[in-house]
């Protein structure tokens, strides 16, 4: 719990019913490929299933201001970056390897391993650095963010009219994200301006969902769904003026997306 | 309404173009090139150009110890004694903007290319902060290509002396030596009145064929020798300049010549980096060789290997690469072949030439030459038989290995002599042009015109030049070949003895056809005593000698290749009578 604490109190309660779900499948689960348990009396049997989507993952705010002020007034300009906040876009890929079990007549659960990435992100904003107010500039700047997560996931399924199954998602995990390419149009001859390593970082990761899938037969589904996602934190990696290294570097706390899917699902 | 927005775009995105297009940086250092000054595009090779930048700072603060972190290669911040009062210094001070002493000038060295493309930022010029994290380039970069000067305008000397009495030889102790020079390829001639090491109320001359240039421009090297105080009483006097006339100075320093010995210098001669002059130790009575390998820094006596002669030496000459040079000689210990001696390797060893075919076993050689370069150099010395009383002429056309006389000239007279030779700028020996000019001795009443042969394959062949009008009675004293081929010039100036004007006889196209030149305003009295053509392209020629009517010296020039020769006026000659003995030209 005191790793749960540590997250927030947001994330707490994801983690504990993520874990609740993702339990169910190990107290009640055996080691054989098909298993089943009693429960009240009636036979739980876990199927193997596979599912792959395709959709998109969509951002309202990708990087994050950050100020660099003036330590030492007699060398040092004041580094000023505010992002451009632009609703963003990227394709997304999702692929999901785990069991569904029938719970009651009309409910069952998934649980398994969700791998997702996003084609990259653009933080981009506007540089003011200079001295003083009277001899500062503004210039733009941008870079790369590209994510990958990797979540521990459960999904509750309802079956309507035998063929529909809308679900609720939950899952927990780690985001991989890479910031890279930094680019300013500070002209190299006339400036010196802070330039950015490319940096790949680790970050908790969750996601919440909801959505429908239809059988198309007894061992394929086609579906979709809407998920909120939090990637964790990006940032790019050491800075430098010219030669010399400068302490802090870009960072957004949190990279949030909406993500639609589209899937398809195959039961064994 | 619809065509007012339009409009309005259109006005927008035309002014959002005009800002993109001049857009303008604050930055901390405002870094402009500085009012009424103007940055240089091109630099001479060897030579440093200058530019100007205004630092300001562009802050509201004071800012100390600012400096300037980077440079273009090439490039170097002159930081003291710059030409404005406010150069920047290797750190400097600026008070806030719009204040006093906001801006200092920095000033920039440039001795090579510059490229304001140059992709590496550290190839360009940044004013910086202490630490220098904080730091502004230029909008207007240095963009310098480097050029090589034309070669300037050819550089003539004339030498001589003036004394109380007359123009005659030898000069007495009243002489002072005549140095006329012009550097502007003959437009103008002076007087050269300061010489370093030389007071003007040093007694002197100079005279023999001691005159010698080699270089262009202001590179160029140029020798007179002579004597220093009263002949035959004084040592040996050598004047040089080393920057193609700017300054001249006495040569001061000899190694291993002993400045107590009585001397005087009769003939130079300079190639590529070697200068020789020669003439005699009056001391010894034995030749006297001097010669500089690093064109004119440092002289050294030269020791001729061999048995030393009693006698002096005359004049030396070198091939263009200064490889292959002699000396050329008489000996005056009794009845004895003339004196030659030579180099193979540009100076280093010195020997006495003692094997020579058909050499007479009396004789002097008066003058040479040398042409060609490699294994197939060649040498030509010239002078008198004493025992046949023929024109003598020795040469040598493997680079030295041998030496023989030339005995089959068809036409050669059987009495008179060389008094000169000069070979023209082939660097192949076999092409070289080369000609001979003296006097036959004509006997029993017949006359005694110019001598003149020539030879257009260095050496193989010679053959004796009639030029229509030359002279009854008269000599060719001095000869100067130049360029290569069928437009080598070749001239030689002398003295019509009937007509006691001077003889000047020239060839513009390799010796094919030879003529008679006039000298526009040529005078009785007239002597011309030297006479020299230019290695450059624009070939400039220069004779030398007296007036004797007027009792001064004398020059003639010629500026298009011989075509025309005209006096020269030289303001401040000195008034008592005097004589020019000598003349050279640069490359």
């Amino acid at each position: 719990m005191t790793r749960c604490q540590t997250y927030g109190k947001q994330q707490y309660i994801l983690i504990c019913i993520s874990a609740f779900f993702i339990s169910m499948p190990l107290i009640f689960s055996t080691t054989s490929y098909a298993f089943s348990f009693a429960l009240k009396g009636k036979n739980i049997t876990w199927r193997p299933i596979v599912s792959i989507g395709a959709g998109a993952s969509i951002s309202s705010k990708v990087g994050e201001s950050n100020t660099f002020p003036i330590q030492n007034p007699d060398s040092d300009e004041l580094y000023e970056y505010s992002t451009h906040k632009v609703t963003q876009s990227s394709s997304l890929l999702d692929g999901f390897l785990g069991a569904e079990c029938n719970l009651f007549p009309k409910w069952a659960l998934q649980i398994g391993a969700d791998y997702n990435q996003a084609a990259s992100f653009n933080a981009q904003g506007t540089l003011t650095q200079g001295a003083d107010v009277q001899s500062q500039d503004i210039y733009h700047y941008n870079y790369r963010i590209i994510s990958k997560q990797l979540l521990l996931e459960g999904k509750l399924l309802y079956t309507a009219h035998e063929k529909y199954h809308p679900y609720l998602l939950v899952g927990i995990g780690s985001a991989f994200n890479r910031a890279y390419n930094y680019y300013t149009n500070v002209p190299p001859f006339i400036a010196f301006t802070r330039m950015y390593q490319n940096k790949s970082t680790s970050s908790f990761s969750y996601a919440i969902g909801v959505g429908i899938d239809i059988d198309i037969t007894s061992h394929m589904r086609v579906g979709g769904g809407y998920r909120f996602a939090d990637l964790g934190k990006t940032k790019l990696g050491n800075a430098v003026i010219d030669t010399t290294p400068v302490n802090g570097t870009l960072t957004q706390n949190n990279l949030y997306t909406n993500e639609v899917l589209a899937q398809i699902t195959f039961i064994v | 309404m619809q065509i007012q927005r339009i409009k309005l775009c259109i006005a927008l995105f035309i002014i959002t173009s005009s800002f993109l297009v001049n857009q303008s940086y604050a930055l901390s250092f405002i870094v402009a090139t500085k009012n009424g000054t103007t940055l240089p595009s091109t630099v001479s090779t060897g030579a440093t150009a200058k530019a100007y930048y205004t630092v300001q700072n562009n802050t509201g603060s004071t800012r100390h110890n600012n400096y300037i972190k980077y440079l273009p290669p090439n490039v170097a911040q002159v930081t003291s004694g710059g030409t404005y009062a406010d150069t920047c210094g290797s750190n400097f001070t600026l008070a806030a903007k719009g204040r006093a002493n906001d801006s200092c000038t920095l000033q920039l060295a440039i001795t090579g290319a510059v490229n304001s493309n140059d992709p590496d930022p550290h190839h360009h010029l940044f004013v910086c902060f202490p630490g220098g994290v904080t730091c502004a380039g230029t909008l207007t970069p240095l963009n310098v290509t480097v050029v090589t000067p034309p070669p300037g305008p050819p550089i003539g000397i004339a030498s001589g002396w003036s004394q109380g009495g007359s123009q005659s030889f030898p000069p007495d102790g009243t002489a002072f030596p005549l140095l006329a020079q012009t550097t502007d390829g003959g437009i103008s001639w002076n007087v050269v009145t300061s010489i370093t090491g030389l007071p003007s109320t040093d007694h002197g001359a100079l005279f023999g064929a001691s005159t010698s240039c080699n270089g262009i421009g202001s590179n160029t090297l140029c020798v007179a020798g002579g004597v220093f105080g009263t002949y035959f009483s004084g040592p040996p006097l050598l004047l040089q300049t080393l920057n193609g006339g700017t300054t001249w100075s006495k040569v001061t320093s000899i190694v291993g010549l002993p400045g107590t010995d009585i001397g005087a210098y009769f003939g130079a001669d300079c190639r590529s980096s070697l200068c020789l002059a020669a003439g005699e130790d009056f001391t010894t009575s034995s030749p006297l060789l001097v010669q500089s390998r690093d064109d004119g820094v440092t002289w050294t006596h030269v020791t001729v290997l061999g048995s030393s002669p009693s006698g002096f030496f005359q004049v030396p000459a070198c091939n263009d690469e200064g490889k292959l040079c002699v000396v050329t000689g008489q000996n005056t210990g009794g009845s004895a072949p003339p004196i030659l001696a030579q180099t193979t390797d540009g100076g280093i060893t010195w020997n006495y030439v003692t094997s020579i075919t058909g050499l007479p076993s009396s004789g002097d050689f008066g003058h040479a030459a040398c042409g060609g370069s490699g294994a197939t150099a060649i040498c030509i010395a010239v002078g008198i038989n004493y025992d046949t009383g023929a024109p003598l002429i020795a040469q040598t056309t493997d680079d030295g290995a041998s030496w023989s006389v030339v005995s089959t000239i068809a036409g050669m007279p059987d009495s008179g002599s060389f008094s000169s030779v000069s070979c023209s700028d082939d660097v192949t020996g076999p092409s070289a042009i080369c000609i001979a000019g003296g006097q036959v001795f004509g006997s029993k009443g017949n006359p005694s015109p110019p001598l003149l042969i020539q030879t257009t394959n260095g050496g193989r062949s010679w053959g004796v030049i009639s030029v229509p009008g030359i002279a009854t009675n008269g000599s060719l004293n001095d000869t100067s070949c130049t360029g290569a081929g069928s437009t080598a010039l070749c001239v030689a100036a002398g003295q019509d003895t009937d007509a006691s004007i001077p003889i000047l006889v020239e060839s513009q196209n390799g010796g094919s056809t030879w003529k008679k030149v006039n000298i526009a305003g040529v005078s009785t009295g007239w002597s011309l005593s030297g006479v020299d053509c230019n290695d450059d392209s624009t070939v400039f020629c220069i004779a030398a000698g007296a007036d004797s009517a007027t009792n001064s010296a004398l020059l003639i020039q010629s500026l298009d290749g011989g075509n025309t020769w005209n006096p020269v006026i030289i303001p401040s000659l000195p008034t008592n009578p005097s004589t020019f003995n000598a003349v050279g030209s640069s490359d």
